[in-house]
This record gives structure tokens, C-alpha cells and sequence, in this order.
């Protein structure tokens, strides 16, 4: 059978040895790009579209969790968590049946992990692999805030809001107004919200979403994400009919070859 | 406390203040019989059993009429003192009246001498000499005996409060060496289980003596780390060797990310420290300063002796902290444990302050007494 297009994540480069060690003993596997940053890794990923991705989750600058938060959902790959010691998130995976391995490395148990990913390739036609990660990454930066301010009060935010989303990041609420959002894409039960270069998530639907946004500003590019047109620099088309859209903040989106109609509308 | 160098029953004698009173009354009242008999009967030549029997009779009429002396002293022991004399005068005159017509009416009565009444005067003068003696006496015992229960209460109170400042004593020690135990340093297992991956990961690369350098490395830091009573002191050169295991596992799992410099002279080193006092700093500066930067960055372990203090200092090339004084208190739980620490050590004589360098990068200052061993 075809292998597995692999993608793997660390910043530690006797980490990333190994892990390449383990991994090119296996023969499911093909080691597509190697990468020792979270901005490296969201390049990869939308440039190389690899089916699998071995993140770690410690990581200086942009972590394993925010690698997953900004990812478009229409292109997220299978993911396994690559962590040392870390309880909260160790629960929060089994809560969510994200898939994880623990420092030390262990091959039998990297090999387990393929063999899943092999049958959820198989088996999983929906392929929504974002919604149970950012379950996960939800469930702990809420236990993390708990932990910091067990007691936050709501903030009481005036009227007049009703062109801006409130989002909840550890504990604090921040108001965004919709103008600033440079993309949405939802992940079953949560939408990540991207704006400024940062990605913020909250509970809610695409629907629900879409019916507060202005239409002649947002557009839905593929099945789970819409994009702020304002924000597009470039277009490049792929084979297949779909086409790759650049935004200002330096991130790409892919656009599904169902919803070309939609953005071409925009550009013409 | 002096109960057991007697002998039982004087144990009892001293105890009990009846007993003594009538062995006194029967010692005093009978030894005036004895110097009686051996004076005014013998002197006298009076012969015969009835004087004999007087003399001893008298006594024992004395040993009844004083009875009541005591009850009256107890009766206005606690009162002024125009009251307790009064009744004084009054009982030794009421009671040498008594006595001498006593005294007189028995003498007659066994003796069969005739008109001793006419000698009244002179009975009731020796009479009431030998009450006011009596009375005198009775409160030389009385106020001795206060005199010595006030001073064995006063013992007993020095020695319970002794006592009481011995268990303080002891109970501060326990609770202070708890707060050291509680405040010491616990091994981070995120730094063991990535200290672990690294080896697998040099032994899966077949960099045998790499891994092995590190497996030692890690042993020593271990050792260290686990060994030491949290109570005792260790010597700079100890703390700052275990350090430097700890950053050169930790260079080796951040490869070309992280470098370091060490400057400690030499006559530093000899100087005593809490051991493990420099792990949550050099820790702090790994997590803060290097592990959140992809460049990495570099730390710095200086030494210093300046007017009898020890200046350690850690300096990081991070982000540093917001603010120009920065309080411990805001800072992480690993600071704050190690100013409470060395708080248990040094009172107040030490510094832990926090400073942003020029650079932009943190330098964590540590000011201890000087403290060498041997000197």
C-alpha cells in the first residue's frame, strides 16, 4: 500500500533523531520534511500536505497546540503529540482518544500509533481530525486558567458590541471586532477564530457564525473555513481545481475546487 | 523534688503541718514538764508523787489550753494587723487565766498545800511568759514554713517554665527543618524524561560515548540532587559542580541553543551555601531565558565576594521581565521557595533580587553572609 506522507516536529535535535531513527524502521512510513519550530511546521504542512504529523508540544515560540489552532481544518493531517511529562494533557488526550506518545520515546509504541493512523486513513471517510485536538488543547488551557485565576469574574461588556466577538483566552475576555478576523474554521464543536496573527477558539458553529459575519466580507473557501476576502493578497490555482489563497498575516488557505465559484465571484 | 531524701516518716512529718503542730505541742509542753521538774521540784525538794504528777498534769492542761491559740491565729491569719494582735494579747492573757487557776486548783488538790491562791500574781506572771513564748514560737514555725513553700513553689515554677521552653525549643526545631524539607528542591521530571529521551536518542544513533558521558552526568546530578539533607550546608564548589552537570545535560538536549559561562574564582569556593540553592535559578533560566527562543541563548554563573558577602549571580539572555524593580513575590513558585529557604537559613541577613540586564536578558542576584568552613 501507499505510505504514510510524514511530517515530524521538534526542537530538541537529538529528539528529532530519534524520532527519525524510530520512524525509518517502520515501513508504513515516508519521512516527508523534518521540522524543529511551529512556524516551520504550519509551512509544511500546508505546503508538503502530509497525512501524518509527529508534534511536539514544547516547542519555543509557537508551541505544538498553537501549530494545531492555526491549521485550517480542511487540511489538517493525523496528528500524534509528542510530550515528556505533562498529567493535565496526558487526561486530556485519553478524554478526547487524541493520539500521544511519552518521552522517552518507545518504538513499540510509535508503531502502535502508525498502525491507528494507517486505519483511520482507511476507515475515517469524514476525516475531521481537527475537532477531537482542539477538544483536547480546550480542555487543558481551561484547566491551565482554573489553576491561575480560580475565581475570574465575567466582565460586564457594554452594549453596541453586536459588530465584535468576545473570546476567552485563559481566563481574560477580549473583544475582537469582526473586521479584524482574518479567517475562521470550525473543528466540530469549536471555531478557531484567526485575527492578528493569533487564533483564538470558541464554542460554536459555522452556521452560527456565518450569520453574524458580514456576507460581502466573509466567503467560505472550502467545507470548514471562511476567509475575510479584505485579507487576500494572492491566488495561486493547484492541479485538481483548487487553489491556494495568501493573506497578509503570511498564511496560506487552501480552497476546495467546490467552492471556487464563490471566491472567483470576489475577484472579478 | 525533695520528697525522696527523707525517710518515710519524716516524709510525713514534713508534709503535714497537723502532725507537726502537735509533736511541737508535746515536745514544748513535756520539755517544760522535764525543766520544771528538774528546776522548781528538785529545788524545792518537794517530794512526793502528788508534785510529780503536777508537773506532768500542768503540761498536759497546757497542751489542751493552747489548742484553741491556733484556731484563733487561723481564725485572723489573713486579717490587719491591729486584729491579729489583739486577738494575740488577748488569747495569751485569756489563756494564761486559765491555765494558772487551773494549775493552782490541781496543785492544791494533789499536793494538799493550802493557800496558794495568794501566790495568783506570781503563778500568772510565769504563765503568761510561757504563752507569749508559745505564741512566739507557734509564728516562727508558721511564717518558716511559708518562707519554705514559697520557695519551692517558686523552684517548681522555674523549673516547669524550663521545661515549657525546652518543648518550644524543640517543637520550633521540628517545624523548621519541615519548612526546609517542604521548601527543597524537587527533581523536575519533564528534565528527567527529557534527559532520558536524549540518551536513547545518542544510543539509537549509535553515539555510544556521548550517551555514556551523559548517563554519568545525569548519575552525578541525581546523586546529588537526592542525597542532600535539605538542613545542612554544602561548599561552593560542590553546588556549582552539580550545576554544571545539570547544564551540560541540558546543552546537550538543546544542542548549538544553548552555551554557557561559568566564573567562579577560587577563593569562593570554599564558601558555604544551602545545597541545591542555585537549581531553581538555573532552571528558571533555562525555561524562561533559553527554551522559549529558538535561537536559543546563553547563561552565565558568576561568583564574587564583596565586604563579607557571597554574590552569586545567574544571568540569562531571555526576554527578561516587565518592570523596573521586580518583587519576588510576583515571581514563580521556584523563586519564592528559594527566598523563603534562604530565609530559614539567614534570617534577614541576604538578598535575592531580580534585575533586567542591558541586554534585555535576566540576572538573578544572591547575597549570602560569608560563611567558609574552618574559619
Amino acid at each position: 500500500m501507499q505510505k504514510l506522507r510524514t511530517v515530524i516536529v521538534d526542537d530538541e535535535p537529538l529528539s528529532l533523531d530519534l524520532l527519525r531513527a524510530v520512524l525509518s524502521e517502520i515501513s508504513d512510513i515516508e519521512i516527508v520534511g523534518e521540522c524543529s519550530n511551529g512556524k516551520q511546521a504550519v509551512e509544511a504542512a500546508m505546503k508538503l500536505q502530509p497525512e501524518l504529523l509527529f508534534l511536539d508540544i514544547h516547542m519555543p515560540g509557537m508551541n505544538g497546540f498553537d501549530v494545531i489552532r492555526s491549521l485550517q481544518t480542511d487540511i489538517m493531517p493525523m496528528v500524534v503529540f509528542i510530550t515528556a511529562y505533562d498529567h493535565y494533557a496526558v487526561d486530556a488526550f485519553d478524554l478526547h482518544a487524541v493520539d500521544y506518545v511519552l518521552k522517552p520515546l518507545d518504538s513499540e509504541r510509535i508503531a502502535r500509533s502508525v498502525d491507528r493512523a494507517v486505519d483511520r486513513l482507511k476507515n475515517d471517510v469524514d476525516r475531521s481530525f481537527k475537532s477531537p485536538l482542539i477538544g483536547a488543547i480546550e480542555e487543558i488551557s481551561e484547566r491551565a486558567a482554573q489553576q491561575e485565576q480560580p475565581d475570574q469574574p465575567e466582565s460586564n461588556l457594554p452594549d453596541g458590541m453586536k459588530r465584535k466577538l468576545l473570546v476567552r483566552d485563559s481566563g481574560v475576555v477580549k473583544v475582537i471586532p469582526f473586521d479584524d478576523i482574518d479567517w475562521v474554521d470550525a473543528a466540530g464543536d469549536y471555531m478557531c477564530v484567526h485575527a492578528d496573527g493569533e487564533t483564538h477558539v470558541i464554542r460554536s458553529t459555522l452556521r452560527d457564525l456565518m450569520a453574524k459575519l458580514d456576507d460581502n466580507l466573509f466567503v467560505r473557501i472550502h467545507r470548514s473555513t471562511i476567509v475575510n476576502v479584505e485579507r487576500v493578497v494572492s491566488v495561486t490555482p493547484l492541479q485538481k481545481g483548487g487553489s491556494l489563497l495568501h493573506l497578509t498575516q503570511g498564511e496560506s488557505l487552501k480552497v476546495s475546487r467546490n467552492y471556487r465559484d464563490s471566491i472567483r465571484k470576489f475577484f472579478n | 523534688m525533695s520528697d525522696s531524701i527523707y525517710h518515710p516518716f519524716l516524709n510525713a512529718i514534713y508534709r503535714n503541718t497537723n502532725v507537726q503542730f502537735w509533736l511541737l505541742q508535746i515536745i514544748g509542753w513535756f520539755g517544760l514538764s522535764l525543766i520544771s521538774f528538774l528546776s522548781l521540784t528538785l529545788w524545792y525538794d518537794q517530794q512526793g508523787t502528788g508534785y510529780i504528777t503536777h508537773t506532768i498534769l500542768q503540761s498536759a492542761l497546757g497542751v489542751i489550753v493552747s489548742w484553741p491559740l491556733r484556731l484563733l491565729f487561723h481564725f485572723f491569719w489573713n486579717d490587719i494587723l491591729i486584729f491579729r494582735i489583739s486577738s494575740a494579747i488577748a488569747g495569751i492573757i485569756g489563756c494564761s487565766l486559765i491555765w494558772t487557776i487551773l494549775r493552782i486548783s490541781t496543785f492544791m488538790s494533789l499536793t494538799g498545800e493550802q493557800d496558794v491562791w495568794s501566790d495568783f500574781g506570781g503563778w500568772l506572771f510565769g504563765s503568761i511568759l510561757i504563752f507569749l513564748s508559745w505564741v512566739a514560737f507557734y509564728h516562727l514555725v508558721k511564717y518558716y514554713q511559708l518562707l519554705q513553700n514559697q520557695h519551692q513553689t517558686l523552684l517548681e515554677l522555674a523549673s516547669d517554665s524550663q521545661r515549657e521552653q525546652l518543648k518550644r525549643f524543640q517543637a520550633e526545631a521540628i517545624a523548621h527543618e519541615a519548612q526546609l524539607k517542604m521548601l527543597r528542591y524537587q527533581l523536575n521530571p519533564h528534565f528527567l524524561f527529557n534527559t532520558l529521551n536524549a540518551i536513547s536518542a545518542l544510543v539509537k544513533v549509535k553515539e555510544t560515548n556521548k550517551a555514556y558521558d551523559m548517563i554519568i552526568q545525569l548519575s552525578k546530578f541525581l546523586r546529588y540532587s537526592l542525597d542532600n539533607d535539605p538542613v545542612q550546608k554544602v561548599s561552593l564548589r560542590q553546588e556549582i559542580e552539580a550545576t554544571r552537570q545539570y547544564l551540560n545535560i541540558e546543552r546537550t538536549r538543546f544542542g548549538s541553543r544553548l552555551k554557557l559561562h561559568f566564573d567562579v574564582p577560587s577563593d569562593c569556593e570554599s564558601i558555604d551555601v544551602p545545597s541545591l540553592i542555585l537549581q531553581p535559578l538555573v532552571e528558571n533560566a533555562i525555561k524562561y531565558g533559553i527554551a522559549p527562543s529558538e535561537f536559543g541563548g546563553k547563561i552565565s554563573v558568576l561568583a564574587a565576594i564583596e565586604d563579607s558577602y557571597l554574590i552569586i549571580k545567574v544571568i540569562d539572555t531571555g526576554p527578561g521581565l516587565n518592570g523596573e524593580k521586580i518583587p519576588i513575590k510576583s515571581a514563580g513558585i521556584g523563586l519564592k521557595n528559594t527566598d523563603e529557604r534562604l530565609k530559614q537559613f539567614y534570617s534577614d541577613d541576604y538578598e535575592l533580587r531580580l534585575d533586567n540586564t542591558s541586554d534585555g536578558g535576566l540576572c538573578v542576584i544572591l547575597k549570602l553572609p560569608f560563611e567558609q568552613i574552618g574559619i
